[in-house]
């Protein structure tokens, strides 16, 4: 077990996450969605993510629509459903208990002293 | 210099090499067989190729004339092969290392190579399974051949048309035993795209013509085994509805019996008969259609096409093929049973049965069959 493996499991974790956030600020197409996640630092080959788009679609959690692109084939522009956002909701506050514990274990281990949780 | 042509990707013309056409080729059958298992498989890959249309277009964009392979191998790297792309579902337990020796016998599947064969690649493919020098195989199969005055080649013939050719990188890690794993995958491909490139410029060479008469023959085996099977099978299947149809006539006139109250010849006269007669017909299609279905299904998803039942639907159909078996022996033995007795009744009164009445007997029967339960 090596730190880049123990890295990559955080990443796969995210992933989710982090494409369900971007899609809540815009729909957006796939290549658009790689193009911030690689920005991020988050995925390492691109195919990754169709997988992921094809489950959250199938579970009812984003949806698509075609969209005409200027140059090339059109494409599909995916969006947040009213199950997504609900479902995005719940994993917002489950990441911000997760943030809070770990800047909680981290101060304490630093100071010896905890700090109230923020929230 | 190299051999040009043109794709169509979802509308749109791209130039590309022959060698880098074949490798994209090779790439993005192996995405759709991998995904073919999978729920919504299909759109993944397709969404897969899109993606490379789409890194196309940018190339051409920049001012790329024609696409060479080293672009696709570019992009092969970029969005990943099928393992990779799916690791985001599978279980975390990649990149074990060192860890997976232990499994590797039990990965390890018998191919035939392709990169190394004289005939057909089965001693190299047998050689990577045992772990044996390839020479020392082929020396075996000489010897043996020699020794057994030929039978032996047979046994190489059928080897040929049964053990499946490595094609994908992933034949060829279970091939070498090697886990399938991102990396070794990753290694592999580029072999491939190497071995695609000197494919590209070799020259003919007479090993060649050999090996396609070879592939030729295997062919036609193949072709010959296909054609013997299904003989086989139509024979089988003839035979089942030949039986399926007596039944059924049985069926009808025993109906006709109750109904219309017309008196039929023989064994068919009896009320319970019938109620035999119905469970075998019935028994009989259930058994027919379901095994029927279990065998084009498990044809088909042996060449791919479609996704393996869950387990719990192989388990249900096994089971209703096993109780349909059941009730079909069982009804037909006892309706069988019964219509000796009958027949017995009706014989001149030197027989030892002769006196007892039809009904005796065919409660009888019916304990008979209980027993049988």
């Amino acid at each position: 077990m090596n730190v880049d493996n123990a890295k990559s499991q955080m990443r796969k974790g995210m992933l989710e996450y982090c494409v369900m956030l971007l899609l809540r600020r815009e729909p957006s197409y796939a290549s658009d969605i790689i193009a911030r996640l690689k920005e991020a630092d988050l995925i390492v080959v691109e195919g990754t993510l169709y997988p992921l788009l094809t489950r959250l679609k199938k579970d009812g959690l984003l949806s698509y629509e075609w969209r005409e692109s200027t140059q090339g084939p059109p494409r599909k522009y995916y969006a947040l459903t009213g199950d997504g956002e609900a479902f995005l909701g719940g994993l917002d506050s489950a990441w911000n208990e997760l943030a809070a514990t770990v800047a909680h274990l981290k101060t304490e281990d630093l100071t010896g002293t905890p700090l109230p949780p923020t929230d | 210099m190299k051999k040009n042509i043109t794709i169509n990707m979802f509308g749109a013309l791209y130039a590309i090499d022959e060698d880098a056409y074949e490798l994209l080729n090779q790439y993005q059958s192996n995405m759709r067989r991998y995904f073919s298992r999978k729920d919504g498989g299909e759109e993944i890959a397709e969404d897969i190729e899109r993606r490379v249309a789409e890194l196309f277009a940018e190339l051409k964009a920049s001012g790329v004339e024609a696409i060479t392979i080293e672009h696709v191998r570019d992009i092969i790297a970029r969005i990943g092969n099928p393992e990779e792309v799916d690791g985001e579902e599978a279980s975390p337990e990649e990149s074990g290392g060192e860890k997976d020796e232990g499994n590797v016998r039990k990965n390890k599947k018998l191919f035939r190579d392709p990169d190394d064969k004289m005939l057909g690649g089965v001693s190299s493919g047998m050689a990577c399974y045992f772990g044996i020098d390839v020479l020392w195989i082929r020396l075996l199969w000489i010897f043996l051949a020699w020794c057994s005055g030929g039978i032996v080649i047979l046994i190489y013939l059928i080897l040929l048309v049964i053990v499946p050719e490595a094609r994908t990188p992933e034949d060829r890690l279970r091939m070498q035993g090697r886990p399938v794993n991102m990396k070794n995958l990753r290694d592999e491909i580029m072999q491939g795209a190497r071995k695609a490139g000197q494919y590209a410029t070799a020259p003919e060479t007479r090993k060649g013509c050999l090996n396609r008469m070879f592939e030729l023959l295997a062919v036609v085996l193949k072709g010959c085994l296909v054609i013997v099977v299904c003989g086989i099978l139509l024979f089988c299947i003839a035979a089942l509805f030949f039986v399926f149809i007596i039944l059924g006539l049985y069926g009808i006139a025993g109906l006709m019996n109750l109904f219309i109250g017309s008196p039929m010849p023989g064994f068919l006269a009896g009320h319970d008969f019938q109620g035999y007669v119905w469970m075998v017909v019935f028994s009989f299609m259930v058994l027919v259609s379901t095994t029927l279905f279990i065998g084009i299904h498990t044809l088909m998803s042996m060449a791919g096409r479609v996704r393996p039942l869950s387990s719990w639907k192989r388990v249900a159909l096994i089971v209703v093929w096993i109780v349909a078996a059941i009730v079909f022996c069982m009804s037909f033995n006892a309706g069988a049973m019964m219509s000796c007795w009958d027949d017995y009744t009706q014989c001149p009164p030197e027989t030892p049965f002769a006196g007892n009445s039809p009904r005796s007997f065919t409660i009888f029967a019916h304990s008979e069959h209980l027993l049988y339960i």
